[in-house]
């Protein structure tokens, strides 16, 4: 008991880690509950960028306690991408042990690069993820609700655009209309929706999930603000509201 | 121009509890433009407002002049914390006449990193203190105001930077003062 309330402490909770085994094996899972893993950035050390982190967490047997993983791309998003090259065999045999994750936040995912492909790589989080966080994702908007609908216990969304990127953005012309994602996840938490222009995101995700039932709201900038609030008529519960938002519909 | 958050119609939402207003939006915008939201909402349930404060909201968090405005922080003495609490009065009154509208309970939540939290939470502490003090000052001559008995402060940890913040320092030549 008292090592959970020392959770977000973590120098006491090494301490506590090394007075006991009973005590290692209380605080141990506290200690790898999350895993944030940097990019190439300058300013991340070099264990704790990608794929070094993973192996070196893999080699300790770590990788199954971590509850949280959040993949970084920091200041360098612009030049960052997530895409099927950053997993060789080696790689993605460790990303695999990552069995437990329940929030899971991916910057700069390229995800029209890992279609058809995606449960290859992301399949062991399927089962587990309720929070899911992509920055700057490189796909267009069917692919985006694609990759969402993967998840079939899924509560929690944050999708968080970036300008210079959208312009730049793979976007297909007619939004692959054949593709249906697999499952319609309860997504009955938190939306944070950020900068997103592409109305069509929205008004395809009500009308594939038939309907969404979010009891909380984060929207900003985001086109089809109306669309959304509409559609939690039933279930809002908390909204937040943006200073000068310059949304257009 | 599309619809402002001041022009959304909340009345159909008849489960709506919380409204969450950042703090820096509440220092900017007029009073009146929460107050039009407020005036839509018909839910019963609606009991609470809760103001957000980030990092940038403290003087103890010191963004760099720089393209990459990594934030650094450094601790403050008291004298300090009582000089900004001032700064903070303004989302307070705001708050404050929001409450004319409609009955809720005030909640400022300190959604910070770890290193600023302490310092945040002791800053907004002060700036309420401070205007309670005031509100009993000028209640001698009013009726007496418990609006700001009502309010709590909350803080949710957002954990330790995941990066080494003497290795920042040492990148942009400035000095990081550990809490």
């Amino acid at each position: 008991m008292i090592i959970v309330h020392l959770f977000c402490d973590k120098p006491s909770l090494r301490a506590c880690s090394l007075t006991c085994y009973s005590w290692y094996i209380a605080t141990v899972p506290h200690l790898h509950h999350t895993l944030v893993i940097g990019t190439k950035d300058p300013l991340w050390d070099r264990r704790g960028r990608w794929p070094n982190f993973i192996w070196y967490k893999h080699r300790l047997g770590l990788l199954p306690l971590v509850r949280k993983l959040h993949i970084l791309a920091g200041e360098t998003y612009e030049l960052w991408e997530i895409t099927p090259k950053q997993f060789p065999c080696c790689t993605l045999l460790r990303f695999s042990t990552l069995t437990n994750v329940q929030e899971l936040g991916i910057d700069c995912l390229d995800i029209s690069e890992f279609m058809p492909r995606l449960q290859r790589y992301f399949g062991h989080f399927l089962p587990t993820v309720r929070s899911l966080a992509l920055r700057s994702p490189r796909a267009t908007h069917r692919q985006i609700i694609y990759f969402v609908g993967l998840f079939q216990h899924l509560q929690d969304l944050k999708l968080i655009f970036n300008p210079p990127r959208l312009f730049q953005s793979k976007e297909a012309p007619v939004g692959d209309p054949t593709l249906i994602p697999p499952f319609v996840p309860p997504l009955r938490g938190r939306l944070t929706m950020i900068l997103s222009r592409r109305a069509e995101l929205v008004e395809d995700m009500i009308e594939l999930f038939g309907g969404i039932r979010f009891r909380s709201m984060d929207l900003f900038d985001v086109n089809g603000t109306r669309l959304l609030l509409n559609a939690c008529v039933e279930t809002l519960e908390t909204l937040r509201l943006h200073q000068n938002d310059p949304r257009r519909e | 121009m599309g619809p402002q958050f001041w022009d959304f119609d909340l009345s159909r939402h008849k489960s709506l509890r919380t409204l969450e207003v950042l703090a820096s939006s509440i220092s900017c915008d007029e009073p009146e433009l929460f107050r039009r939201v407020l005036r839509t909402i018909t839910s019963l349930a609606f009991s609470e407002v809760i103001i957000i404060y980030r990092d940038y909201n403290f003087r103890c968090v010191e963004r760099l002049v720089s393209q990459r405005m990594w934030p650094i922080f450094r601790a403050m003495s008291p004298a300090e914390k009582e000089r900004q609490a001032p700064n903070h009065r303004r989302p307070l009154e705001t708050l404050r006449e929001m409450h004319k509208v409609r009955d809720f309970r005030p909640v400022l939540c300190v959604n910070v990193w770890d290193p600023v939290g302490r310092d945040a939470v002791c800053e907004l502490r002060h700036a309420v203190y401070e205007l309670n003090e005031l509100r009993r000052a000028v209640a001698l001559e009013r009726e007496v105001d418990d609006f700001f008995s009502k309010l709590s402060i909350i803080s949710i940890p957002q954990g330790s930077r995941p990066l080494n913040l003497e290795r920042i320092s040492a990148y942009y030549g400035t000095p990081w003062t550990p809490l």
